[in-house]
């Protein structure tokens, strides 16, 4: 089936993922080489709070991180940024966390008249259903190209194939939610952080160039020569997240 | 936001927490209460390591934090910063009260520091046995420290993030009394990003607003603690 996509140019290197360099981009890169794109974090058609339970627990391999996506909102994030996004010397793509098709389709819409924006990226909370998930990647699809955002817990499930079919541009591999014991006994939820997670990247990765729809590597990297690794197995470009927090770690010799 | 590859040059206890001395660039060099993020070049930790101002000396500076036990003298660690806000000790405070509660009040010497160079008089209120504490600086149990909101003119005061809804319980400050004078308060909880991404971890409830600890802060005003 031929089908209808934005085109878009993605150079290989790093890009941030969603959430790790705020909503505009920074003074200066946290690593030498710039990004070839910015992606701003995750914004909300409606202001959200820091999640109550907001907590970060570091175990073996990894973190768990759970902050329930705090967003100011879409209107203010226009009023603050727009600006910045006009000025910026890198494309801008903006990480939309899709709850509503309508909400989804405004904030598309007003993209699209946006300087600097040149690609929409999509997630959706992890309790929308699938067919809900299809309505809000059909209510992104425009004129901006669109990268669907899948965490890597999710590549086996149905309703991917049905979602890339719609228009998606790209595919990018985002962090796979967990759940860990606090000291207190208490379970909690969020994002998996880690180099433990880069053996689940480099496997989703496999996978999801078989789709034929470019893919943004993410999840787990360290060193700059796994950036090289996974470009060879076929990733467009690679997502960078706690590195950026953190610095390469040195390579190792094998 | 500066960044450099510096040295440890030294690893010291002071018992439960440990310091490291940097050979760290002048423009880095954390003011009392701001903080810088390291991460070694080689090591297998993930996140970044808060590392506080305890002295500054000559060329290099004593941290503390919660370090890395691969951490050794002579190794490489990426260091960023200097972040945040840090404490403001207005030149007139002549009667500083410091207050700790948690199990070291390293954080807070270079605001002793800075008292000393004024000329001021120090009381330290902490509810652990101090140790290596200069001879100007009065040491007195956390129970006293009510007392200080009569006599003080600045109050520099350290709490972990899970302490804060009992701030006011444990600083004996009713809900009733405001501070007739500056009180701060370093705010003490993980901080992944160091202010880079915003990502709300670190967030606080101050006069009904959420704030970030990483960028706003650490250091706020006490009395906008919620």
């Amino acid at each position: 089936m031929d089908i209808d996509r934005q085109r878009m140019a993605i150079e290989p290197g790093w890009i941030n993922a969603a959430g790790t360099l705020g909503l505009a981009p920074p003074a200066s890169w946290p690593l030498p080489q710039p990004p070839s794109a910015f992606v701003t974090n995750p914004i909300s058609y409606r202001p959200r709070r820091s999640a109550q339970e907001r907590c970060i627990q570091t175990m073996p391999g990894g973190f768990l991180l759970h902050t329930g996506w705090p967003s100011p909102g879409f209107r203010e994030v226009l009023r603050q940024y727009r600006a910045r996004w006009a000025r910026s010397q890198v494309p801008i793509w903006v990480h939309l966390l899709g709850d509503e098709p309508t909400h989804v389709e405004k904030m598309t819409r007003q993209l699209e008249e946006t300087e600097g924006v040149e690609a929409i990226e999509i997630s959706y909370a992890h309790e929308v259903m699938p067919d809900e998930i299809l309505d809000l990647v059909r209510s992104a699809i425009g004129e901006l190209p669109l990268v669907l955002s899948i965490p890597l817990d999710r590549i086996g499930e149905a309703w991917l194939r049905p979602a890339l079919e719609l228009g998606v541009s790209a595919i990018s591999l985002s962090p796979p939610r967990g759940a860990a014991l606090r000291k207190s006994g208490q379970v909690i939820h969020g994002r998996l952080y880690g180099p433990a997670i880069l053996p689940l990247a480099m496997t989703a990765l496999e996978r999801m160039v078989q789709t034929g729809i470019p893919v943004i590597a993410g999840g787990g990297v360290m060193r700059q020569s796994e950036i090289d690794g996974l470009i060879r197995a076929g990733a467009a470009t690679v997502q960078l997240d706690f590195v950026l927090w953190r610095g390469w770690q040195a390579d190792k010799i094998d | 936001m500066a960044f450099a590859i510096c040295e440890i040059l030294e690893i010291g206890l002071a018992d439960p927490e440990r310091t490291i001395r940097l050979a760290c660039p002048p423009g880095m060099i954390p003011a009392p209460g701001q903080y810088l993020l390291a991460a070694g070049l080689g090591a297998d930790e993930i996140l970044p390591t808060t590392l506080f101002l305890t002295r500054a000396e000559g060329d290099s500076v004593e941290l503390c934090g919660e370090l890395p036990t691969g951490w050794t003298p002579g190794m490489k660690i990426h260091v960023r910063g200097p972040f945040g806000i840090g404490f403001r000790l207005p030149a007139k405070a002549r009667r500083v009260a410091v207050v700790s509660l948690t199990e070291h009040y390293l954080r807070l010497l270079p605001v002793i520091q800075l008292a000393n160079r004024q000329n001021a008089g120090v009381a330290l209120f902490s509810t652990h046995l101090v140790v290596d504490l200069p001879a100007e600086v009065e040491a007195l149990p956390l129970e006293t420290v009510k007392e200080a909101w009569s006599w003080a003119d600045y109050m520099a005061v350290e709490a972990r993030f899970e302490q804060l809804t009992q701030l006011r319980e444990f600083l004996g400050l009713r809900v009733d009394i405001h501070p007739t004078f500056t009180a701060e308060l370093l705010v003490l909880t993980p901080m992944p990003c160091g202010g880079m991404a915003d990502c709300g971890v670190c967030s606080v409830n101050l006069n009904g607003r959420q704030r970030l600890v990483c960028k706003d802060g650490p250091v706020f005003e006490l009395i906008s603690v919620d």
